[in-house]
């Protein structure tokens, strides 16, 4: 039992994976059962976590086989709380939508919840092989996620260019880690950060792997330059797959890239640290100025994900506890934020069947109470306080000064200013615009509500007090 | 030189060749036999890498079924530019390049490469410089290694790779579905 405890949030996601792609033959017409079945694997495992995590950090003892797989250390138990409360939030917002479209229920809530064990499984591996097939999990269920919608050519060309562009990075990441392999002749994270070492002028094998893993992830996370596919994949995209695709394959990257880098790569630290802070800054920079002309709800919503992973990416780059802290935080309170922002997305968008901003004109008269909470939400993805996003800029900036980064320290506060306008013209929409008469108030499904309610009070309570939050992060980081 | 690397060398630019011609053949057929040659090439390499089973692998699955299954999908294709009529020449410079290949070195190009195959397999006893076999010393590594290894070490990577295997069928099923209205 003891055994099975480490991998029973595995076991109950796989269970619930299969069941609702097995009894999707059978209720043709009750797809509720469904999503009920998806919303309690995903309860499940999170309550599943709680024995590990009350144990403490004595309880991370290694497991009696497969010790070199596995662990369920605070790294494991925070990013598996993280993924499971992604994908939960995505299952809320989402039934009103796949009805209303016609989206295979079935299919859509076995793939969401297989590419979510993918995504905790690898949170608990520190072992090469693993890692890879968990982001693949992740990868191959996105690209079917995201041309689901066969009604819209959109989403086929977004589906198309998702996987066209995903197959050639995943094939780079999978180069740069047999390299790795190759020069370490270790699959385990520990064994690679005894050995490996990029020589000065960074320059051959040692060199390259790095900068190929950095190509892979780069994909992954959609960072600048690599960022290519996220306009028209986010905007194709069914909505809920776009809120899933904007939070959960990016923190799956950033989970692979933190534990990657800091455990198995720390001797090469100043060769990846300038890399990793050029990124940053270029996918900050960019993914604003490009945010700035969007009319489309969906692709500013990319464009604003793109520079939010600058902001993560620079926390990596510091490379400190400071830093590392600071990102997990940032990446936490941005998961909440942004899927509660989508939900909302997701409500307006099914009823109006469009994303412009001009669909938003009126709401605040409308809907004031979901137009107050957009707002906020906003705030946070600015960084204004009181909200759970001043504290995550506020200590990437402090970890970015602590280290001596005074430039990546100005960037980011810079961005955070750049990054005013285009959430504000939505904010000016729904409040200084009169509604169209002929578009009637938006109704609320209560799975909207709910995660619009998780995300105000995450946002909120963060913003007042941020001590939790930090407290299990530092957790984290220590257990690296 | 060491035998090896004579014989890396030679692999590499027959799979690499192999690999452009599959990329540039104005033919889908001859594209997807291109792709076939190259698999063989890779496998060829895995040889040299002492890795037999591996190699094994690689000839019964990427050519015995996935290249097989390409040419089933493009015999089964009903658009006339997939079945073989050729793109039209000077589309772009690929193909421009292509055309300037003489005919019958083209057409020498499959034979030759399953000639050089059979020459590499048998390349100690055609008296080619000898192979140093390197590596640790004992028992060679044999397929009841690797049942072990895949079976009780890495269990838990196999079974995740059937649950990676399971979401790829059926997201290619509903991506490939019609929609029965």
């Amino acid at each position: 039992m003891a055994v099975a405890l480490h991998f029973l949030p595995e076991l109950i996601v796989l269970a619930a994976a299969l069941l609702v792609a097995l009894l999707d033959l059978w209720l043709e017409r009750s797809r509720q059962v469904l999503h009920w079945i998806a919303l309690a694997g995903i309860a499940l495992g999170l309550a599943s976590l709680a024995p590990l995590a009350l144990r403490g950090p004595a309880g991370a003892e290694a497991l009696p086989v497969w010790a070199e797989l596995w662990r369920t250390d605070g790294f494991a138990l925070f990013f598996k709380a993280l993924f499971l409360v992604s994908t939960g939030l995505v299952l809320l917002a989402d039934r009103r939508f796949v009805e209303e479209r016609r989206l295979p229920a079935g299919e859509l809530y076995a793939m969401l919840l297989f590419a979510t064990l993918g995504m905790i499984m690898m949170a608990s591996s520190h072992n090469l092989m693993v890692i890879y097939i968990g982001l693949e999990l992740v990868g191959i269920t996105g690209y079917a996620l995201s041309g689901l919608d066969k009604s819209d050519p959109r989403s086929s060309e977004a589906a198309l260019k998702y996987f066209l562009l995903g197959a050639v990075s995943s094939s780079i990441l999978l180069f740069g880690l047999s390299l790795v392999y190759g020069l370490t002749g270790s699959l385990t994270l520990e064994g690679i950060g005894r050995v490996f070492t990029v020589p000065e002028g960074g320059v051959g094998l040692a060199g390259m792997a790095v900068l190929l893993l950095l190509v892979g992830f780069g994909f992954k996370i959609a960072a600048v330059p690599f960022h290519m596919w996220v306009p028209d994949t986010y905007q194709g995209s069914p909505t809920p797959v776009t809120a899933f695709l904007s939070v959960g394959p990016k923190a799956a990257g950033f989970a692979a890239l933190l534990s990657l880098f800091v455990t198995g790569l720390p001797q090469a630290t100043s060769f990846w640290r300038p890399l990793l802070a050029g990124v940053a800054v270029l996918t900050m920079t960019l993914g604003n100025l490009a945010a700035l002309s969007q009319t489309n709800l969906k692709r500013l919503m990319g464009y604003s994900s793109i520079s939010h992973t600058g902001y993560v990416l620079a926390g990596l780059a510091v490379a400190t506890p400071y830093g590392f802290r600071a990102m997990l935080f940032y990446l936490a309170a941005y998961a909440f934020v942004n899927l509660a922002a989508f939900a909302i997305i997701i409500a307006v968008g099914t009823q109006r069947q469009a994303h412009e901003l001009a669909d938003y004109r009126g709401l605040g008269q409308q809907n004031t109470f979901m137009a107050v909470a957009l707002t906020i939400f906003f705030l946070s993805l600015i960084g204004i306080p009181p909200t759970a996003g001043f504290f995550g800029k506020l200590y990437l900036f402090g970890a970015a000064i602590e280290q001596g980064y005074v430039g990546l320290a100005l960037v980011m506060v810079l961005n955070g200013v750049l990054s005013v306008p285009y959430y504000y013209a939505v904010i000016k929409e729904m409040f200084m615009g009169s509604p169209e008469p002929s578009a009637p108030p938006v109704t609320w499904p209560w799975g909207v509500e709910a995660a619009v309610i998780a995300g105000l009070v995450v946002a909120l309570g963060l913003g007042l007090g941020s001590d939790p939050l930090l407290r299990a992060a530092t957790a984290v980081v220590n257990a690296l | 030189m060491t035998g090896e690397i004579v014989l890396f060398l030679l692999l590499a630019v027959f799979t690499l060749a192999a690999a452009a011609w599959s990329v540039v053949a104005p033919k889908v057929v001859h594209a997807a036999l291109g792709l076939m040659t190259a698999f063989l090439g890779v496998a060829g390499i895995y040889l040299v890498l002492e890795s037999p089973f591996l190699a094994v692998v690689q000839v019964l699955i990427y050519i015995g079924a996935i290249a097989t299954m390409i040419l089933f999908a493009i015999m089964l294709s009903d658009l006339p530019e997939i079945r073989g009529e050729a793109i039209p020449a000077g589309e772009r410079g690929t193909r421009r390049a292509y055309a300037a290949v003489p005919r019958w070195l083209a057409r020498l190009i499959p034979p030759a490469a399953g000639l050089a195959f059979l020459l590499l397999i048998r390349w100690e006893e055609v008296g080619l410089p000898a192979l140093s076999r390197p590596g640790p010393a004992g028992a060679p590594i044999e397929i009841e290694d690797l049942a072990r290894l895949l079976f009780n070490q890495y269990a838990l990577p196999f079974e995740a790779l059937s649950v990676l295997i399971l979401s790829a069928l059926i997201g290619a099923l509903v991506l490939a579905r019609k929609e029965s209205e």
